[in-house]
C-alpha cells in the first residue's frame, strides 16, 4: 500500500504493509529512532507522535490511518524554539526525563502550553498520565513545565508572566 | 477508496455514501474507528486485523457534533477529546465525567463515542452512562436508516445488533438536566479487568423530592447491572431518606447484586458501597 503523508514537515510516499505500526514506520522504515516502542499496547506512551497537531499514540496506529496526514516526530520537533522552550525549561527545573519517556512527555507537554498557557499542577499531571515513566519525579516537572511556560510565553509574546 | 494488499483490503471512504456502500457490499467487513481497543489487544509487531477494513475517521458527517433544543448529536466518529471540548453549559456532566476518564489525552484523542458503544462483548466506559440517559442510535446501511435505542443495541451474546452492512452514524443524547449526579469509576482497565467497575447515579431533586433516580454499574467492562424496581423505591421519595427508610431499597440492591453471576462478592460490595454513599450524599446536596 501506498502512503503518502508529511512527515515532520516533509512530503514523503511509502509503500508499506498496511497492517505495520506507525511507529515501526518511523524507526525502521525512516530511521527515526526518537519514537520508542514501549509495550505495543497504549499504555506506555512512549510513542507518542504528532498527528494534525494532537498527539497519538503510533503503537496503536496502523498506517493506512496516516494518509494525507502530518505527522512530527521528536527529531521534526526538536529543531523548532517551541521546543527549546521545553527543554530549557526542564534544565531550569531540573527535571531529565530518561531516554525512553523524553519524547512522549515533551510532545504532550508542548500540546499541553499550546492550549493552556498558564497550565496548573493538576492540568501538567494530567496532561503527562499517558507517559508513565520510572524517572518520573512530579516536583521537578511541575517546576519544567513552569518554566516552560513562561519562556514561551517571553519568547511568544515579549512578556514574563 | 480500496488499496489492496496481500494481507488485508484497508478500505478508506471519505464520503458517507461511499462508506454505506462500502459496508453494504463487504458485510463481514470490520469498521475501523480509533483503533485504540484493536490495537490494544493487538500485541504482535504487526496488527493481525482481518483482510477487510473500513476506516471511519476520514468521513468528515461522522464526526459531525451538532445541537437542537432537544437533543445533542454527536457522530460515531468523533473523538473523545472533540466531545470533551463542548460547552460544560451543554455536554451532560456524568457524561463528561465518564468520557474524561477514559484512558491518557492520547487515547482520547484517538478513542471515538462510537467505538466505545461499538466494542464486541465490551460494555467501555460510554456505555452504563449512556443507558441511563436514555440515549438512542442511529444505524444505517445504504438503503435504510433506524434509530435504536442504546438499551436494545446489544444481542444476548453481547455483540453490537447491527444488520449486515449497519454502520452506527449517530448518538443522540436527550438534553435534560440532572441536577445531581455521580460518576466513578474503580480499578484499571485494561490491567485489572476482575475488579474494574464503574457507577453513575443521576437524580433531580425538586423541592425536597426525589425525582427521576436511575443508577447502574458495569463490571469487568463486560457486563452493565441496573435494577429498576430499586429505582422506583426510590423515585418520589421525600428527602432526606433517613437510614430506617433506606433499608428495604438497600436489601433489595444487595440481594440482586447477590443473585447477578457476573457480580463477584469482591464487585457487589463495592458496588453496594458506591450507591450507598451516593445516597447518602442525596441527603446532605
Amino acid at each position: 500500500m501506498i502512503i503518502s503523508f508529511n512527515l515532520n514537515g516533509k512530503n514523503v510516499s511509502f509503500d508499506s504493509n498496511p497492517q505495520k505500526r506507525v511507529s515501526d514506520l518511523l524507526r525502521e522504515d525512516f530511521q527515526l529512532l526518537g519514537t520508542k516502542c514501549g509495550c505495543y499496547s497504549g499504555i506506555c506512551g512512549a510513542c507518542t507522535i504528532l498527528l494534525d497537531g494532537i498527539t497519538v499514540l503510533s503503537c496503536l496506529l496502523p498506517v493506512f490511518t496516516i494518509r494525507g496526514k502530518s505527522i512530527v516526530t521528536i527529531e521534526g520537533f526538536s529543531v523548532t524554539p517551541a521546543f527549546s522552550d521545553i527543554y530549557t525549561g526542564f534544565e531550569k527545573g531540573g527535571h531529565s526525563p530518561c531516554g525512553y519517556c523524553f519524547s512522549g512527555k515533551v510532545l504532550a507537554i508542548h500540546v499541553l502550553l499550546e492550549n493552556n498557557p498558564l497550565p496548573n499542577d493538576q492540568d501538567i499531571f494530567e496532561a503527562v498520565a499517558g507517559n508513565r515513566c520510572r524517572c518520573d519525579d512530579l516536583h521537578t516537572l511541575w517546576e519544567g513545565v513552569r518554566y516552560a511556560a513562561i519562556i514561551r510565553e517571553t519568547r511568544k509574546h515579549g512578556r514574563k508572566t | 477508496m480500496a488499496e489492496k494488499h496481500s494481507s488485508i483490503h484497508a478500505h478508506v471512504p471519505t464520503q458517507m455514501q461511499e462508506l454505506l456502500q462500502l459496508a453494504s457490499k463487504n458485510p463481514d467487513t470490520i469498521l475501523f474507528s480509533g483503533g485504540t481497543f484493536l490495537g490494544s489487544t493487538n500485541r504482535g509487531k504487526n496488527f493481525s486485523y482481518p483482510s477487510d477494513i473500513i476506516y471511519l475517521k476520514n468521513v468528515e458527517d461522522l464526526k459531525k457534533i451538532t445541537r437542537s433544543e432537544r437533543y445533542l448529536e454527536i457522530g460515531a466518529a468523533a473523538s473523545i477529546n472533540s466531545i470533551l471540548q463542548i460547552s460544560k453549559r451543554i455536554l451532560p456532566g456524568p457524561l463528561s465525567e465518564a468520557l474524561s476518564e477514559i484512558g491518557t489525552p492520547s487515547i482520547r484523542n484517538m478513542a471515538t463515542l462510537g467505538g466505545n458503544l461499538c466494542t464486541p462483548h465490551r460494555r467501555m466506559d460510554a456505555v452504563p452512562v449512556l443507558l441511563l440517559m436514555d440515549v438512542r442510535l442511529e444505524l444505517r446501511s445504504s438503503s435504510e436508516s433506524r434509530w435504536i435505542s442504546l438499551s436494545r443495541f446489544y444481542t444476548s451474546e453481547g455483540l453490537p445488533d447491527l444488520k449486515d452492512g449497519e454502520v452506527l452514524t449517530r448518538i443522540r443524547i436527550p438534553l435534560e438536566e440532572w441536577n445531581v449526579y455521580i460518576y466513578k469509576k474503580l480499578g484499571s482497565y485494561p490491567v485489572n479487568l476482575t475488579n474494574y467497575l464503574t457507577f453513575c447515579g443521576l437524580a433531580n431533586k425538586q423541592r425536597n423530592i426525589l425525582l427521576n433516580f436511575r443508577a447502574s454499574f458495569s463490571f469487568g467492562g463486560v457486563d452493565i447491572f441496573r435494577n429498576k424496581d430499586v429505582e422506583a423505591m426510590l423515585n418520589g421519595r421525600k428527602l432526606p431518606i433517613t437510614e430506617k427508610g433506606a433499608l428495604p431499597v438497600l436489601n433489595s440492591l444487595k440481594e440482586s447484586l447477590r443473585s447477578a453471576d457476573f457480580v463477584t462478592p469482591f464487585s457487589g460490595a463495592r458496588a453496594f458501597q458506591l450507591f450507598k454513599w451516593f445516597l447518602e450524599s442525596l441527603n446532605n446536596e
